[in-house]
């Protein structure tokens, strides 16, 4: 330590005059600076949250607008028309996923069949109605038939059995 | 150098500095989400106005089935068959067909139903499905397993699905519907609601040797003693109900001599509309659990004719309600004579109470003759 050193420090600790007005300014500058960097941190938490949500339902929204699926054709086979076949293409932009199947509103629990359609293609899907509640039908019963993809899209139409 | 030693020196204005600068942070931030969101906004109201274009286009397609739609049908070998399907664009768009179905309606197996692919290999294909807007006549070339001409010439029932790429499906029943005549041409006779049509295909027949419908308004070569079989095209003309064929419809063949009517009658009852050739493709009419309908009109809207359904009714056993093959009664191999009345009995309308008979001067039946 030089000779001033030695001489300002004792004189510093020493005096009180003027040590409220700097620790005033330091305590200010600091509060200030801590509520900025809060306010700065929680601004920028809020809109990435905003900004993430609103990102997740852009994109959920555009992949569910991409789908397009159509149900080409349906075939009643087998004793009573127990046995229906399905033909769904898709003609959207986007791959399908098929979740469920229904037959006059109630979903059928087991089918064979691809899972993902990819653009363009045909899916053929197989299912057996079950006994009850869908049994009996007929001979030109006509039957409400539904597709549901994952992302939530429906295709339905009404087929009638063959005579 | 002044100012900024007295910058440094002074202590006023820092806090404005500080709250100037997190407020220009804090705005330039908000305006970077604004513009975030703004962007995200417009990508996807695009992809909305994209597939609202794509449902568009979906609901330009139109595509028209053109009678007789089923046309150049050649015997290609191998069990294959080719004809050509007629279709008009009347929609506003390029349509391109992407997958074809025929349903025969006659056929109650798994093996009903045909799909035909896009594409020039394989059993069942079709090409040429691109098709221009306002384009008529326009001739879908397929090949396929399918005897359409058989089918064709018997009235053998189908529906066609024409599946395009955009996901649309036209349908038509084959043999298409048709219309009733303009007056004065009346190839046909009405007696009640049935409608006999007198076209060179009306009236067929198969045998063990003949397995393929031909005309049997003349029979070239008759065996004595060969089961035979008759396909007889009617129509219902009511518009409002079904016609519900009974087991007891009957072809009587009326077998002339030189001097007459000979005393022997060959009757042959209604089979099952499976039926293709005896006695092997015989099957039994099932009144009960699969009775023949002839389904009702269509009553035309707006001055447009009525929509008919031909339908082909089989005669062919010689006990009602049994698969018993029958034959002509000749005795020799030569030259003869038949003379047909039908028997039509049914319900009308269909599982009604009504029952109705009726007997229809149909046709004259000349067997083992070149004229």
């Amino acid at each position: 330590m030089t000779k001033k050193h030695r001489r300002t420090m004792p004189r510093f600790i020493g005096s009180r005059r003027a040590i409220s007005t700097i620790l005033a300014n330091v305590l200010v500058v600091i509060i200030v600076v801590s509520l900025g960097t809060t306010l700065f941190i929680w601004t920028t938490g809020v809109m990435g949250a905003y900004q993430g949500g609103a990102g997740v339902w852009f994109s959920t929204r555009s992949e569910v607008m991409k789908e397009r699926l159509a149900i080409e054709e349906v075939w009643f086979t087998g004793p009573d028309h127990m046995n229906i076949t399905i033909y769904v293409r898709n003609v959207g932009a986007n791959e399908i996923k098929i979740g469920a199947l229904y037959v006059n509103s109630t979903q059928v629990s087991t089918w064979n069949g691809p899972t993902v359609l990819h653009v363009g293609q045909v899916g053929k899907f197989s299912l057996t109605i079950p006994v009850p509640p869908l049994k009996p039908w007929g001979n030109e019963c006509v039957t409400y038939i539904s597709v549901a993809t994952l992302r939530g899209n429906v295709v339905k139409g009404y087929w009638q059995a063959p005579p | 150098m002044e100012l900024l030693k007295r910058f440094v020196v002074g202590r006023k204005g820092i806090g404005t500095i500080l709250g100037a600068g997190y407020f220009i942070i804090i705005v330039l931030a908000i305006f970077n989400l604004i513009m975030w969101e703004v962007n995200q906004y417009d990508a996807y109201q695009q992809l909305v106005s994209q597939m609202n274009q794509v449902d568009q286009d979906r609901i330009s397609e139109n595509l028209q089935f053109l009678n007789p739609a089923l046309t150049d049908f050649e015997t290609l070998g191998s069990g294959k068959y080719s004809f050509s399907l007629a279709l008009r664009n009347a929609g506003g768009i390029t349509t391109n067909v992407a997958r074809i179905y025929f349903c025969n309606c006659s056929d109650t197996s798994s093996k009903a139903l045909t799909t035909i692919e896009k594409g020039t290999g394989g059993n069942n294909c079709f090409t040429n499905g691109f098709i221009n807007p306002g384009e008529d006549n326009h001739k879908i070339f397929v090949v396929t397993t399918l005897d359409m001409y058989t089918a064709s010439i018997r009235a053998e029932p189908f529906y066609i699905h024409v599946a395009t790429e955009r996901g649309r499906t036209f349908s038509s029943f084959y043999p298409i519907v048709q219309t009733l005549p303009p007056a004065g041409s009346v190839p046909y006779i009405d007696i009640g609601p049935l409608r006999f049509v007198f076209d060179y295909y009306s009236l067929n027949y198969t045998t063990i040797n003949q397995q393929t419908p031909a005309a049997a308004w003349r029979i070239p070569s008759y065996t004595s003693g060969t089961y035979i079989m008759f396909f007889v095209k009617v129509i219902n003309i009511d518009t409002m109900s079904n016609i519900k064929l009974l087991k007891y419809c009957v072809f009587d063949c009326i077998e002339m001599a030189a001097t007459g009517a000979s005393q022997k009658i060959a009757s042959f009852y209604i089979v099952g509309k499976n039926s293709r050739y005896p006695p092997s493709q015989l099957y039994a009419y099932d009144e009960t659990n699969n009775p023949q309908i002839l389904p009702h009109a269509e009553k035309g809207v707006s001055g447009n004719p009525d929509k008919l359904y031909p339908q082909i009714i089989i005669f062919g056993c010689s006990e009602w309600g049994t698969n018993k093959a029958m034959y002509l009664f000749t005795g020799a191999d030569k030259p003869y004579e038949y003379l047909v009345l039908m028997g039509f009995y049914y319900q009308f309308p269909a599982n009604s109470s009504y029952t109705y008979g009726v007997t229809v001067p149909f046709v004259a039946i000349r067997v083992n003759t070149s004229t």
